[in-house]
């Protein structure tokens, strides 16, 4: 039989909902695969045995009395490391936040769990979410889980690696420029951005305010499609929450894509997308063409200067959203002369390298002679990217590319070059400038390391952009691959 | 990566007053070494000035259509103060412990 930790998210929640094994077993087995993988893949930088356990058993409990928990009944579920949980500790991989408890949960992580989800820790990212490769977390590295010796991606490489690595089924992370999109494209797994506003980013610490969006990661896409259902809609304590239907995404996603309008963004398989890449995109959308869908090529013409335009956006709304952190309120607080001194060396001695960086950059794009060069000038180019994109979507149902335009890259390699590292979210980034939804699914091995295809679709199309990805997945096996040390059961590959 | 123009310079006190405001005391070999990436990086992001943009209105948030949000003006629990004053570094019940901001402080002045 299956090991039940190879199961999707869906098949753990009807397991458990028919009592074919308990809340309590599944977590044992994820807690266990854990502890024996986790001191080389480095995903978690929090688990908490006893409280999960607690919560599922509880679960259980509720299966006894006859009650239903909800559609996620027992799912084992990571959260990325800058979701707020009560009583775990939050430390955005930064040592600013060392011993922050916060006394609240995040309103995602309070509907996954509403619907019966069983967390089991907190995993790492790069330090408050800057970073492509997870290795800016002043705690701990992470691993590929298809080479060691590679790097996860980044910002959430522990909830990808730990959802590639089958240590969980389901994982939330968040994306301000790709942060869920480029590791699930690393890890070979199946990540979601959904539309800006679509989830509540209450308990969410900021980074960049008008890019931040929380998704899921998952095996598939149907468990991402369930996963999006749970947390997405309208939040009074998120102002920023949109008050768009959410739909049945878990049941409505199936269906052929005959007579879909897909366009493949030429300036996305250009000279700087790797050949490999290249290769297995097009197979993908041959795939896809296969199924029905028409496909033609699109252009958009401002998305080269999307990278500069991003980084400068999001190190401006940083270097405001981080001003909280000066020793009062939050974490530790320096020894220091007067007051100046004690936030500066607080600041000086609790931010990593990358971040000080992007606050410096970001401070300087809004300083007093230089907000119109900088700060101004890419919020107007940022305008551009999203005129190219609504010119494509008048011909174009969705679009299609490479998540990145590389496989995952050695450990180690761009850490001391800023630009490298900032140019392996080219390909994503400019769809958080226009704040619309977008999928990386697998399509496919290059080096030995998996490939993703990102599915862009317009605002509040999230449904359109999963059922491309779902339609993709039900006839290929990509996704279904797992790293070896991962496979386990009898090998179906689930 | 190789510097593809040498401008844009940030001069030392340009860097210094930067760095004070983004209020990181860093050392003199950490604030060199910020330099030249900001250098570098604003260097990078030169091919943005190719582009012609004075017609363009800038966007500053992805919500097409952007009202204020209004919630009724009800009480309802919030978290409790002894948790919240479980989090701070300095705490004098009911109150968070600051520095007084209004004295004269040398260090204001050292960069």
């Amino acid at each position: 039989m299956t090991d039940m930790i190879n199961l999707t998210a869906r098949e753990i929640a009807r397991e458990i909902r028919a009592r074919s094994f308990s809340a309590r077993e599944i977590l044992s087995r994820c807690l266990d695969y854990i502890e024996e993988t986790d001191q080389d893949l480095g995903a978690f930088l929090h688990l908490d045995r006893q409280c999960s356990m607690e919560r599922a058993l509880e679960v259980d409990r509720l299966l006894d009395r006859g009650s239903d928990p909800g559609p996620l009944a027992g799912v084992p579920v990571a959260l990325k490391d800058n979701l707020s949980y009560p009583g775990w500790p939050t430390t955005c991989g930064s040592k600013i936040l060392d011993g922050y408890i916060p006394p609240y949960a995040a309103t995602a992580a309070a509907r996954l769990k509403q619907a019966g989800a069983v967390f089991v820790g907190k995993t790492n990212l790069d330090e408050f979410s800057m970073g492509s490769s997870t290795e800016n977390s002043a705690y701990r590295v992470t691993r590929n889980p298809w080479d060691r010796a590679r790097v996860p991606g980044g910002s959430s490489g522990g909830s990808a690696a730990s959802v590639a690595a089958r240590q969980v089924p389901l994982a939330l992370g968040s994306d301000t420029g790709g942060s869920i999109r480029q590791p699930a494209s690393f890890c070979g797994t199946t990540g979601m951005k959904p539309t800006y506003g679509r989830v509540s980013r209450y308990g969410l610490v900021a980074f960049a305010s008008s890019l931040d969006q929380i998704g899921p990661f998952g095996v598939d896409v149907a468990d991402c499609a369930l996963a999006l259902e749970v947390i997405a809609g309208r939040d009074p304590l998120d102002s920023t929450s949109a008050s768009e239907p959410v739909e049945t995404w878990s049941r409505d996603l199936p269906g052929d894509l005959k007579g879909l309008r897909i366009g493949v963004v030429s300036e996305h398989l250009g000279g700087g997308t790797e050949p490999g890449v290249r290769d297995r995109v097009a197979q993908a959308v041959e795939h896809l063409e296969g199924l029905g869908a028409e496909v033609g090529e699109v252009s958009l013409p401002h998305v080269s200067h999307g990278l500069s335009a991003y980084y400068l956006i999001a190190a401006a709304e940083c270097s405001s959203n981080l001003a909280r952190y000066d020793g009062v309120v939050f974490g530790p607080r320096a020894a220091g002369k007067g007051w100046t001194d004690i936030i500066s060396r607080t600041r000086g001695e609790g931010f990593g390298p990358e971040v000080r960086r992007r606050l410096v950059l970001g401070t300087y794009a809004l300083s007093a002679g230089y907000y119109d060069a900088y700060y101004l000038k890419a919020s107007r180019v940022r305008t551009l990217i999203i005129q190219d994109f609504d010119r494509a979507f008048e011909r174009f149902d969705v679009m299609v590319g490479p998540t990145a335009p590389s496989v995952a890259f050695a450990r180690g390699e761009r850490v001391d070059d800023p630009l490298a590292m900032y140019a392996s979210d080219v390909l994503t980034c400019p769809v958080n400038l226009a704040g619309l939804p977008a999928l990386s699914v697998p399509c496919g091995f290059s080096q030995g390391m998996p490939v993703g295809l990102q599915v862009i679709g317009p605002a509040f199309k999230d449904g359109l952009v999963m059922k491309v990805g779902r339609a993709y997945q039900e006839n290929t096996d990509h996704h279904t691959r797992v790293p070896a040390g991962a496979e386990r059961g009898d090998g179906d590959g689930r | 990566m190789a510097r593809r123009r040498c401008e844009p310079v940030i001069d030392e006190g340009t860097i210094r007053e930067v760095v004070a405001l983004a209020r990181i005391q860093l050392t003199r070999e950490e604030r060199d070494s910020l330099k030249d990436d900001l250098e570098q990086i604003l260097s990078h992001m030169e091919h943005l000035n190719q582009l012609d943009t004075g017609e363009v209105e800038p966007t500053f948030h992805p919500v097409r259509e952007m009202k204020n949000v209004f919630r009724p003006d009800d009480p309802e629990p919030g978290l409790a103060q002894d948790q919240l004053l479980a989090l701070p570094a300095e705490v004098e019940a009911p109150y968070i412990r600051v520095r007084n901001l209004m004295v004269r402080e040398e260090s204001e002045e050292t960069p």
